[in-house]
């Protein structure tokens, strides 16, 4: 199972969209299958980035994540 | 991800293997009636995909966003899934004292700040007493006092201390923490006497 990192960037937007206690026991749960399996979400190009970009939706939360072997990065949250 | 036109028949045809490759390969496949170009199909992750790009150029906030996390990921600043837990718990209880300093500043005419600031004060003198004489008194009502200490959450809620029956859901005990003690309160304030103090000017 991979590591969970967040941007500074994905922590400040987590908190302005303000999850409730239910919602974040949900992106808890969802994140924690993503870590098992990153391929998860959905892969999108972005302007010439040699990282993999994808997104992954959990309720009215929209996360951009990138992976490796060992971690998933959490790039922003929308 | 290879564009391969195929016309309308031969894709009527082999619509099952078409699909397949479309998903696996990431294959888009350009219909064609009478030689021309008339729909794409292409596999759902795909579809997703450009969807999300879509999304994306439409939103230019969002694409500053993803570029700004990317550096921060590449520079190392960024913060682990308990530190992100943590940061909001405490802003949660930051946005409530905030909320009740507003209400509290809206009703008494003093500036929320000056009035988060006296609450501040406030729940340092609570936590101080509890601590050091284990109670807190409240001028003209009564006090709250600790009344013992446990490992085990408490089965009561605060609706059952004062002598109503709280719902099920509200009651649901919670789970309890490795090194967590809880405090069992003692009020020695009524419903009645807080009733009547809400009255009086």
């Amino acid at each position: 199972m991979r590591k969970l990192y967040f941007s500074l960037t994905a922590n400040r937007r987590l908190t302005d969209l303000r999850p409730t206690d239910e919602e974040f026991k949900a992106i808890d749960l969802q994140l924690a299958e993503l870590a098992k399996n990153p391929a998860l979400g959905f892969e999108f190009p972005f302007q010439n980035q040699p990282r993999k970009l994808l997104r992954f939706d959990v309720g009215r939360f929209g996360f951009i994540y990138t992976y490796g072997d060992e971690e998933i990065n959490v790039v922003t949250i929308f | 991800m290879p564009e391969v036109p195929k016309s309308i028949s031969e894709a009527r045809q082999n619509l099952p293997s078409l699909c397949q490759t479309a998903e696996a390969r990431l294959n888009r496949y350009i219909i064609t009636v009478q030689g021309e170009p008339q729909s794409v199909l292409l596999g759902y992750k795909d579809y997703q995909g450009l969807k999300a790009a879509a999304e994306l150029l439409n939103r230019p906030e969002l694409v500053a966003d993803v570029r700004r996390g990317l550096n921060e990921i590449e520079n190392g600043q960024r913060m682990s899934l308990e530190d992100v837990r943590k940061h909001l718990r405490e802003h949660a209880k930051a946005s409530e004292i905030s909320d009740l300093a507003t209400e509290l500043g809206g009703k008494s005419g003093v500036d929320a700040d000056t009035v988060a600031t006296i609450m501040g004060v406030f729940f340092d003198k609570v936590r101080a007493d509890f601590s050091s004489i284990g109670k807190f008194n409240i001028p003209g009502l009564g006090s709250i006092a600790v009344k013992d200490t446990q490992t085990e959450p408490p089965d009561k809620t605060i609706a059952s201390l004062f002598g109503r029956t709280a719902s099920p859901k509200i009651g649901r005990r919670a789970k309890a923490s490795p090194g967590v003690k809880y405090v069992v309160l003692e009020p020695t304030i009524t419903m009645k006497g807080l009733l009547e103090a809400g009255t009086k000017k």
